[in-house]
């Protein structure tokens, strides 16, 4: 294949790299491109870590508010509980797929098509897998979670004192590290690779 | 995407990349392994620090809500109910609540739990706090050494304070009840200051004692001349065509309480704890006859009352001897005088050349002001009276109505006079006193005066069976110092 | 049936967009696929990932206008039932979108309130009304500006999530605000409304396919021609 050098133009003709090689500009040193199982590799690391990150922010307490001697604590399912307690239950589902199922079946189906096919062997489910979590990523919304959070701190916090608990210091993370994973992975590369190995 | 390249006849003489080889493990892979490290690590430090699993068991949930309710120690919250189940034995409530670690050397034999609520009667209203936050539990701890325990009968009520608590724990005898119970209040001058603690059967089966307990900030009220009545209920008492409604609060009509007063004020000696006292069946009961009437009657002068009130003690060396029974405005308008009656036992100490003084620090006049008297102001009411003092060299007796100034305030040299006043073993009288035929009331039985005078019963047993010698001898002595020293003081 | 993979280059002269030779793009894995006409129950599904394949996305301005016009009338309730209700020692408070947002400017909540009222009442109003527009402006087969108007579909499918903001500024504050009688916060009709007409005028947008816009706009004919 044909590939230009974004640094200094020159054209070269590309070679497929094993993993954990690079092809740098013959001229000026620019990498051009990796392997493709590098960017598989990355993705899956992220994606672990970001699996990680999502059961501690789950787990752990998220915010704390206190007013009068009285504490709450909550974590993200908390609020989904109360609703569908309330009689919310469209709601509660909404917000649970929005903000939990769905980076969780991200994460997972991810990993359950993105490991074999890098690891060059044949997995059951991979191929639906993948399409799933391409699809499922439309319906996850972690960023607009965050900006609630920092909307409801912003009101709470002028009647009452709000703090900031582990399970929030996790949720950044995991929305830092999903967003990578979901930019660290080659589409194709990964398909290519899928039908190698189906 | 595998498309094919159009310019693929050109691309023989395009260079070819250059590859170098990578690592075999790339960097990469350390963001999952610290995600992991820190995820272990958080999940080690919630389970080295979860709470400790109690059972809770109760009648019934009232006030209880599973998830909600939180359990505190001494106002700090250590824990919560997670679940409300039924008790399959009793039908009764099981809470299952977990504490924070913290709280588990304390839950041992002796630790116990109340239910924080609103509540109103029986002698307190209390807990209207919880009214905003929500009922709670409260946790008391259990006793230190003790070996754990982690199932708990709840308390229906709280438990009564405890010595580590600190205040003052005094008992009173009374020959009856009074519809006292556990809860009612204790009163000083219309304020609450204390409760009763326990009420039982005397040790020695006659009447009945009660315990009191004063919290730290109230403790100095009580002196060792306190005087204790039944105050609960309304006391109505009719004289002369004046009817009298007294009722200390509407607490205490509904579940009896207990007032106080300490004439002595300051200059009586705090109580101790364990101190004994009578109860009597109001305050008309209390005897102070002797304080009041059939003493020596003096008079003292003074440009102001400077926090003097009727009724207010007369002490000599911190002990009360006298009352000041009236007061009234000189023609002239310049001088108050006050009159003073000195137990007739007390006599001797009283001389010519005695000083007295306005002993209350505070020139503001007392009275009631207002509902929310705090500990500092209740130690003011506290100060009072007129004290006196003796010069070592003592002069002669003095007559019934002898006037005395009564300086402003005390200077330290009086207290330094140490007179020997009379000689003879304790108890037995001074030689000189003359005592005038007067009529007293009957005096209170034997309880009630080892009780009402702090344990002086066989002084004073000694005392008032003393005969009185006639002092008609020196009255014409006394007449003519008296001439001379009355236009002294004038 | 499978589409097979073409050689895109096997007529030179053909017309330079996809679907002109057959073509169609996988949306999941992204490849080109021959994708010859269906009957119109048929399916294609995608050689590589087996996910349907059609040239444009089937029925679209069907499901984008049903889903569309759902979506303005649930805002209607949106609109005018409360979605949060505030309570203080007993007493509750119940406040619609615009009441909320009002009341934050009223209480000099400037920031705040021009958060919420972007993302609950300018977002979901634009998604509305862009869509209304993009798809007329494809049933009229309008030549206007499509490069502009590719944009703005590309923006209406990034802003829409961003309307669940309110929704879970809802779902954080009930979960916190549970103090008994001095504060208590509960979830309200309205809320439910709202979600529903985020989630349809997603869906609508999802279902327009952004390709009509061309294909009415005139896809050029020849490969000189496209721009």
């Amino acid at each position: 294949m044909i590939v230009a050098c974004e640094s200094c133009d020159l054209l070269h003709e590309g070679v497929e790299l094993p993993r954990g090689d690079r092809a740098l500009c013959s001229r000026c040193g620019q990498r051009l491109y990796g392997s493709p199982i590098d960017s598989l590799e990355r993705t899956i690391a992220l994606t672990i870590a970001a699996g990680v990150l999502l059961i501690l922010a789950n787990t752990f307490p998220f915010l704390k508010f206190a007013l009068g001697g009285q504490v709450e604590e909550n974590r993200i399912l908390t609020g989904i509980v109360d609703l569908y307690q309330a009689g919310f239950q469209p709601l509660a589902a909404l917000v649970l797929l929005t903000t939990i199922l769905a980076p969780f079946l991200e994460i997972i189906l991810h990993l359950w098509a993105i490991v074999p096919a890098t690891l060059g062997f044949r997995f059951p489910g991979v191929v639906f897998a993948a399409r799933l979590a391409a699809r499922i990523q439309t319906w996850s919304m972690l960023e607009v979670y965050l900006l609630a959070v920092i909307v409801a701190v912003v009101k709470l916090a002028m009647m009452a004192t709000v703090n900031l608990d582990l399970g929030a210091y996790a949720f950044f993370g995991l929305i830092a590290l999903l967003t990578a994973a979901r930019s660290a992975l080659e589409v194709d590369a990964l398909w290519d690779r899928i039908e190698a190995t189906q | 995407m595998s498309e094919a390249s159009g310019e693929q006849d050109e691309s023989g003489d395009l260079p070819d990349v250059v590859v170098t080889k990578g690592r075999g493990v790339s960097l990469i892979w350390l963001v999952p392994i610290v995600a992991l490290a820190i995820g272990a690590y958080m999940a080690w430090d919630a389970f080295e620090n979860r709470g400790v699993e109690i059972v809770i068991t109760y009648p019934d949930a009232e006030w209880l809500e599973a998830g909600k309710t939180k359990i505190k120690y001494r106002s700090i919250e250590v824990g919560s109910v997670d679940e409300i189940h039924i008790d399959p034995d009793t039908n009764g409530a099981l809470l299952h609540c977990t504490l924070d670690k913290e709280a588990g050397p304390h839950l041992t034999d002796g630790a116990m739990f109340w239910i924080e609520h609103p509540r109103v009667g029986g002698g307190q209203i209390s807990g209207l706090g919880t009214l905003l936050s929500g009922a709670f539990i409260a946790m008391r701890a259990g006793d230190d050494d003790g070996k754990p325990v982690r199932k708990f009968a709840g308390l229906a009520n709280p438990p009564v304070a405890r010595d580590s608590d600190g205040g003052l724990r005094v008992k009173l005898h009374t020959a009856k009840g009074y519809s006292l119970a556990v809860g009612s209040l204790v009163y000083y001058m219309h304020q609450e200051v204390g409760t009763v603690e326990a009420v039982e059967l005397a040790a020695n089966g006659e009447g009945v004692a009660v315990q009191l307990y004063l919290p730290d900030e109230h403790a100095a009220l009580v002196r060792q001349d306190s005087r204790f009545w039944n105050a609960g209920g309304i006391q109505i008492s009719a004289s002369l065509g004046k009817v009298d409604v007294n009722t200390q609060s509407l607490s205490s009509i509904l579940s009896g309480g207990i007032a106080f007063d300490s004439p002595g004020r300051t200059n009586s000696p705090a109580a101790k704890t364990g101190a004994s006292y009578w109860l009597h069946s109001d305050r008309d009961d209390i005897d102070d006859s002797l304080l009041r009437f059939g003493g020596l009657r003096i008079i003292v002068e003074a440009p102001h009352l400077g926090g003097v009130t009727v009724g207010d003690a007369v002490s000599y060396r911190e002990m009360t001897v006298g009352m000041v029974i009236s007061q009234e405005l000189m023609p002239d308008s310049r001088w108050l005088r006050l009159h003073l009656n000195i137990q007739n036992r007390y006599r001797p100490l009283v001389r010519t050349n005695s000083v007295f003084w306005n002993a209350s620090g505070i020139s503001a006049d007392l009275g009631l002001t207002g509902l929310h008297i705090h500990a500092e102001s209740l130690q003011s009411l506290l100060s009072g009276g007129i004290a006196f003092a003796t010069p070592s060299s003592p002069g002669h007796l003095v007559k019934e109505g002898s006037v005395f100034r009564l300086e402003p305030e005390v200077e330290d040299k009086w207290l330094k006079w140490d007179p020997v006043l009379w000689r003879g073993p304790p108890g037995s009288a001074p030689p000189e006193v003359k005592a005038s035929a007067e009529k007293r009331k009957a005096s209170p039985g034997p309880i009630a005066r080892f009780f009402h005078h702090g344990g002086k019963s066989e002084e004073e047993a000694a005392r008032d069976a003393e005969p009185q010698k006639d002092p008609s001898q020196h009255e014409a002595h006394n007449k003519k110092k008296h001439g001379l020293l009355s236009r002294w003081f004038h | 049936m499978t589409a097979s993979t073409p050689s895109p280059l096997a007529e030179p002269q053909a017309k330079p967009y996809a679907a002109g030779r057959g073509l169609a793009r996988c949306p999941i894995c992204e490849r080109l696929h021959k994708v010859p006409r269906l009957p119109s129950a048929g399916r294609a599904s995608c050689s590589r990932c087996g996910s349907p394949i059609a040239l444009r996305k089937t029925d679209s301005l069907q499901r984008s206008w049903a889903l569309l016009i759902s979506a303005y009338v649930l805002y209607i309730p949106a609109n005018l039932y409360p979605v949060m209700y505030v309570g203080r020692l007993g007493q509750f408070e119940g406040d619609t979108i615009f009441s909320g947002v009002q009341s934050m400017y009223s209480a000099g909540w400037w920031v705040v309130g021009t958060l919420i009222f972007t993302a609950s009442i300018m977002v979901p109003l634009t998604k509305l009304i862009s869509l209304t527009y993009l798809l007329a402006s494809v049933e009229r087969a309008s030549h206007w500006r499509p490069t502009e108007r590719t944009r703005l579909y590309r923006f209406v499918e990034v802003i829409g999530h961003w309307s669940m903001l309110d929704i879970f500024v809802v779902s954080i504050t009930v979960a916190l605000v549970q103090l008994g009688a001095i504060a208590e916060v509960r979830a309200g009709v309205g809320a439910s409304w709202f979600a529903a007409v985020v989630v349809l005028t997603m869906l609508s947008a999802m279902s327009f396919d952004p390709r009509l816009i061309w294909d009415e706009a005139g896809q050029p004919e020849k490969s000189e021609d496209a721009e």
